[in-house]
């Protein structure tokens, strides 16, 4: 069976790319889908508008989601996420710069399984990145598939 | 306004010096043209003598002038001609026993009253503007005014002072000028001066002294002359005229007490409904002050609002590009590192080090904000117990340090706890940095005892500061040291003043450059 990817939805392309070396430099092979905004990702879960086509069953095994995006923010990309009965187990982890405890909490609300805030450190984002990889690809246990 | 008032008074004493100087003239135009009636008044009565005539005349002009404040450089003049008044005056009461000077010159009463009128004269030319002094002015003039109306009263009454006895009487219209001159005198002491301030204003003793003192004149004036009336015109019972005085005197208190009472009433109804004036004007002022106090709220809750977004720009858009120059720097190196020389590795070393220096300020900087955000709750806070905290965290540290701490134990405040541990833990992180460079750090924290009131101080045996720059230290982005000495961003000081300012509370700081530092804060509510 084919490896399952990693969905990551940032806006930022500095950031979207030292988060593909982060895991291109570690041991995690899955392939690192990136997308930009939040109506985009919205679309290639639910497999409407540019990804119609797409294979329903295959789902991301973890999506990184960014607070802050284009067109629908992450927190709606969230809810959406727990509201649709085909997606609402998805692993979900905040990847995001804010620390606002505001963000945290509607974050925690809404069902979220994590919330990593990048740090500036390269180092440290890196180890953080690792860590997370090790932990939801090998370590965690997924979701049944409804 | 009070400028107008005083205008006005002296306008009446001028008033006051012009009619007895015109009643002076007309007694000595009397003696001049032989029309003694001029001087007399009454056809049987005494007439004015030339001497007092003079002095009359005189004093109404010096009145005038010195209220019309004409001459007022000649005034030590005016002091000078008093002076020699006042002599003259005592010569004529001292000839009573020494007869130097021709019996008809000036009856020794009017004598008295010159002396004592030139004199309060001279109290005010000397001491215009002086308050004790006025107010001796106007007691004063308004004894010489009582004594010059018993002139006037022994005429009304038909018994002058003095007739048919060897000593000269004093004429009515002397007395009457003796009333005149005083009055201007008492004007011209001003109506801040006692007298005069007891009988003006709105205050109600003010208004009822203006009704009482007018009615009992007219009343013992009255009741006097009756009597008199009565007893040598009419001729009648001498009881009879007793019980008809006494009729007429408790006639007028009653009309006294009665328009005294109405008095009263009249003023403080008058009080009340300004009062109710009053109170509709604060409630109006309260009301605008109300709708302002919302408008400036809604502003300012709006502005925080704004502020708390631009805080949220700033942690999540201002970090995002320092990752990226961190980042990239960092592949930069891990990629082309052997490419590139000590030179250009150094470089890429030092981006990455300003990097994380321009995040700690980041994350510095929205600590600070956040604090004038959260809401203050009051409570006992332990503050030993937070000093403990902080000291394991800093021994747990490991950096290799030897530190040791002296907390006193049992120490509380009230305050807002999260605020003052923030407080706690940038005053300690200071103390902790500071020692960085001692062999063996010592950082103590205690209550003083020798200041009164509670306070708290932190003391390190650190590096210590010039106190010269003590007034930059709690500022945002002041640092006392370089950040090759002791790096830092230069707002953990920042942060504490504004937690004290928003517990209400004290911070400040005494230092010695080599030997230490010692922070001391109170608060406001202990």
């Amino acid at each position: 069976m084919k490896e399952k990817i990693i969905l990551l939805v940032e806006d930022n392309c500095s950031d979207a790319d030292l988060t593909k070396r982060a895991f291109g430099k570690s041991k995690i092979k899955n392939e690192l889908v990136v997308l930009g905004d939040g109506k985009t990702a919205l679309e290639y879960l639910q497999c409407t508008g540019e990804y119609a086509g797409r294979d329903k069953t295959d789902l991301p095994i973890v999506i990184l989601l960014d607070i802050k995006l284009p067109l629908v923010d992450g927190l709606t990309v969230l809810k959406i996420i727990r509201n649709d009965i085909r997606l609402r187990r998805l692993p979900v982890v905040m990847l995001t710069s804010s620390n606002e405890e505001s963000d945290i909490a509607q974050s925690y609300d809404n069902g979220v399984n994590g919330f990593i805030r990048k740090p500036v450190d390269t180092a440290r984002f890196e180890e953080a990145i690792l860590a997370f990889g090790l932990y939801w690809l090998l370590v965690n246990e997924p979701p049944p598939i409804s | 306004m009070e400028r107008s008032k005083s205008i006005k008074y002296d306008k009446l004493t001028a008033v006051f010096g012009i009619a007895a100087s015109s009643i002076a003239l007309l007694s000595l135009l009397g003696w001049m043209t032989g029309w003694l009636i001029l001087a007399k008044i009454g056809p049987n009565y005494a007439p004015m003598p030339i001497v007092p005539a003079v002095l009359f005349l005189a004093l109404g002009i010096f009145l005038y002038i010195y209220s019309r404040k004409i001459y007022s450089k000649w005034n030590y003049v005016l002091a000078g001609v008093l002076f020699v008044i006042s002599l003259v005056s005592l010569l004529i009461i001292c000839d009573e026993f020494l007869h130097i000077l021709p019996d008809t010159v000036a009856s020794p009463f009017i004598g008295v009253f010159f002396l004592l009128f030139a004199v309060t004269f001279l109290i005010k030319i000397i001491y215009p503007e002086n308050n004790k002094y006025n107010n001796l002015v106007s007691l004063l003039s308004l004894g010489t005014g009582y004594y010059g109306f018993s002139f006037i009263l022994s005429y009304l009454l038909g018994k002058p002072y003095l007739y048919n006895s060897e000593i000269l009487p004093v004429a009515l219209n002397g007395g009457i000028c003796s009333v005149l001159l005083s009055l201007g005198l008492l004007f011209i002491a001003g109506p801040d001066s006692i007298v005069l301030r007891s009988f003006i204003g709105k205050n109600p003793d003010a208004m009822i002294l203006r009704k009482i003192i007018p009615l009992t004149f007219v009343a013992v004036t009255s009741g006097s002359f009756s009597g008199y009336f009565f007893q040598n015109i009419i001729e009648i019972n001498y009881s009879i005229i007793v019980s008809l005085e006494i009729m007429l005197i408790s006639g007028l208190s009653v009309l006294i007490v009665f328009n005294i009472t109405k008095t009263v009433f009249a003023d403080s109804k008058r009080i009340y409904e300004e009062n109710i004036v009053t109170n509709a004007e604060i409630a109006e002022l309260n009301k605008n002050l109300e709708k302002q106090i919302g408008e400036k709220t809604s502003k300012l809750v709006s502005s925080n609002k704004g502020l708390q977004s631009f805080s949220y720009s700033v942690s999540h858009d201002l970090r995002s590009p320092l990752r990226g120059i961190d980042g990239w720097s960092a592949a930069l190196y891990e990629d082309y590192h052997d490419r590139l020389d000590d030179k250009g590795l150094m470089y890429i070393n030092t981006i990455r080090k300003e990097t994380q220096r321009m995040g700690a300020l980041i994350d510095d900087l929205i600590k600070l904000s956040r604090l004038s955000q959260t809401e203050v709750k009051i409570e006992i806070v332990d503050l030993s117990k937070i000093a403990r905290t902080i000291e394991e965290h800093l021994k747990s540290l490991d950096s290799g340090r030897k530190l040791e701490f002296l907390i006193e134990p049992g120490l509380t405040v009230t305050g807002d706890k999260g605020l003052l541990e923030i407080a706690l833990n940038n005053l300690f992180d200071n103390s902790y940095k500071f020692t960085s460079k001692k062999e063996e750090a010592i950082i103590e924290f205690g209550l003083d005892k020798s200041k009164t009131g509670k306070v708290f101080y932190i003391k390190d045996n650190g590096a210590g500061f010039n106190m010269a720059y003590a007034g930059k230290l709690f500022g945002a982005f002041q640092r006392m040291h370089s950040q090759k000495e002791f790096p830092g961003t230069g707002i953990g000081l920042a942060t504490v003043l504004s937690v004290f300012t928003r517990l209400e509370g004290n911070i400040w700081a005494e230092s010695e450059v080599g030997k230490g530092t010692t922070f001391y804060f109170s608060m406001k509510k202990d």
